[in-house]
């Protein structure tokens, strides 16, 4: 038994090894759905931080009243923290209110010389409130409408921005739903692709196989080699589709850390290397040695 | 040895006329004997060995090998029984990208031979079928002649009762074909037992062995010490 079956590992590694332009190319072709899932592996971080970028602009603003101590103020963010799926209260007193103003408007003189005009701090204390999706706000904004924090509350932006709310959380579902299609339509022609060329290459084995079979080979001794091809195939794709991603990653982090600031994907994929090569490992492994059992059992039916 | 019980091998397709390969054929083959099957094109002697080699199955009838029924042996017994058949063919059907020693030694590898066997058998069977020089080139390099030696190596390298040489000859000039025709006799003098396919008549005269003429499926002669009369 250990006797046949390393003569099916050597087998299987000698005829891969004797047709090494088959070979290179099927490892080639089984790198394609590797290398896609890679990239959605990736780009998931970065998507996952566009859309957390997109979702933090997304907020609410509520004012109060000048005369609202702050420990109400801070009463209020308690219970609105309460509500589920609220991701963040931030206060801001008049004071730092004023101080952001002056801090971002440092170069506009005459913003800051109508400030000095009207000569007292015009701010109102506020609490910012990021939250998980647009139904949080409608429950937050119903809270505020509420007696007990009616003579409190000076204003709330959410009617003015509810649209501007919507639009971004659509948009940013939408996106992940086309980025899924996109990758289940490219996953399934990338797949065909893999199989049909493993296909091809088995379909050209067939004296070999049938020789084979004249001679008396047992069908697993048969499909054993196939499957070590498979096996190799597959890890030979997943090993280079992992040096292609780092090289990519590491080439491509400098530009993408210019356009998105706080963005490091170098530093997500040291984070995530093994995860993504075990993926990558198993999508090569499956597809080649399924691929090579569909495609072998057709010259093993009589 | 083998009997060919009332064999009938019909082929169907659909939208188009069956054909009869074989209508009903009767015949033994002793162990040991040398046995010519010879007929036109088309007279059914490729699909006779095919069933021999159970790589189709026939419509009627039966092949019993050793007593036992070739068409209902399970897998692991038919890779048994194939084992003890060794098939040429006209194409030869060597693997070009390996050596001599290689297609031989592949087929050995695959039924499971130690190294040692390997190593030991493959000088000796090139010895037999004259090719010791040859073991390091590769098909291409070969002539035709050469070529179907070493299908013939490989066909006898596991010992096999039987030997099956579907139009051995076919591709051949008369030196070669005169050469293997040697070779089979020398195969079957050492006590394989030999089934020849052929329609050259003048091995077939040569021989001075029984011939089964087939015809349109059917056998019209079965004689010792036959000759080709078509």
């Amino acid at each position: 038994m250990f006797n046949s079956l390393k003569r099916i590992i050597t087998l299987g590694w000698q005829n891969l090894a004797r047709d090494g332009g088959i070979a290179v190319a099927n490892v080639f072709i089984i790198m394609i759905p590797i290398m896609l899932t890679s990239a959605l592996f990736v780009l998931k971080d970065v998507s996952n931080f566009l859309v957390k970028e997109l979702e933090s602009k997304a907020d609410i603003s509520i004012y109060f009243n000048d005369s609202v101590s702050r420990d109400d103020i801070l009463k209020a963010e308690d219970n609105i923290r309460s509500i589920p799926g609220i991701t963040e209260v931030e206060y801001k007193s008049k004071e730092d209110a004023l101080a952001d103003f002056t801090a971002r408007h440092g170069n506009d003189p005459v913003l800051l010389q109508s400030l000095e005009e009207v000569n007292e701090n015009p701010f109102l204390p506020v609490l910012n409130i990021n939250a998980a999706s647009t139904a949080q706000y409608e429950q937050v904004a119903a809270l505020l409408d509420g007696d007990q924090y009616k003579d409190m509350v000076s204003k709330v932006n959410y009617s003015e921005k509810k649209d501007a709310i919507e639009a971004i959380f659509s948009l940013t579902e939408g996106a992940q739903r086309v980025g899924l299609y996109l990758f289940i339509i490219l996953g399934v022609i990338s797949l065909i692709v893999t199989f049909n060329t493993i296909r091809m290459a088995i379909l050209s084995r067939g004296m070999e196989i049938g020789i084979q079979r004249l001679v008396g080979a047992a069908r697993w001794f048969i499909r054993g080699q196939f499957l070590v091809e498979g096996l190799i195939f597959g890890i030979l794709g997943a090993l280079f589709s992992l040096f292609v991603t780092m090289i990519v990653c590491w080439y491509l982090n400098p530009s993408v850390a210019k356009l998105l600031p706080g963005m490091d994907i170098w530093s997500n994929l040291m984070a995530n290397l093994w995860t993504l090569f075990g993926l990558q490992l198993a999508i090569g492994a499956a597809l080649g040695t399924i691929s090579s059992m569909i495609a072998v059992g057709r010259h093993l039916k009589v | 040895m083998i009997k060919f019980n009332d064999l009938t091998k019909i082929y169907t397709s659909r939208g188009a006329n069956n054909v009869v390969a074989l209508d009903g054929i009767s015949f033994d083959v002793q162990q040991g004997e040398f046995v010519s099957v010879v007929g036109r094109s088309g007279a059914g002697k490729t699909t006779l060995f095919k069933l021999v080699l159970a790589e189709e199955k026939p419509t009627n009838g039966c092949i019993m090998f050793n007593d036992q029924n070739i068409h209902k042996l399970k897998h692991g017994k038919l890779n048994g029984l194939r084992r003890n058949i060794g098939a040429v063919f006209q194409d030869y059907k060597l693997l070009p990208n390996m050596t001599v020693y290689g297609n031989i030694a592949y087929v050995m590898k695959v039924i499971g031979a130690s190294d040692a066997e390997i190593k030991r058998d493959v000088p000796r069977i090139l010895e037999i079928v004259e090719l010791s020089e040859h073991g390091k080139n590769y098909p291409t390099e070969l002539s035709g002649g050469e070529c179907q030696r070493v299908a013939i190596a490989r066909a006898l390298i596991h010992r096999p009762e039987v030997v099956l040489a579907d139009e051995p000859t076919g591709n051949l000039d008369p030196y070669h074909t005169l050469d293997i025709l040697k070779l089979l006799l020398k195969i079957n003098e050492m006590g394989t037992t030999v089934l020849l396919a052929t329609h050259n008549r003048e091995i077939v005269n040569k021989l001075k062995k029984r011939v089964v003429t087939l015809e349109k499926g059917k056998i019209i002669r079965d004689e010792e010490n036959g000759r080709f009369a078509l």
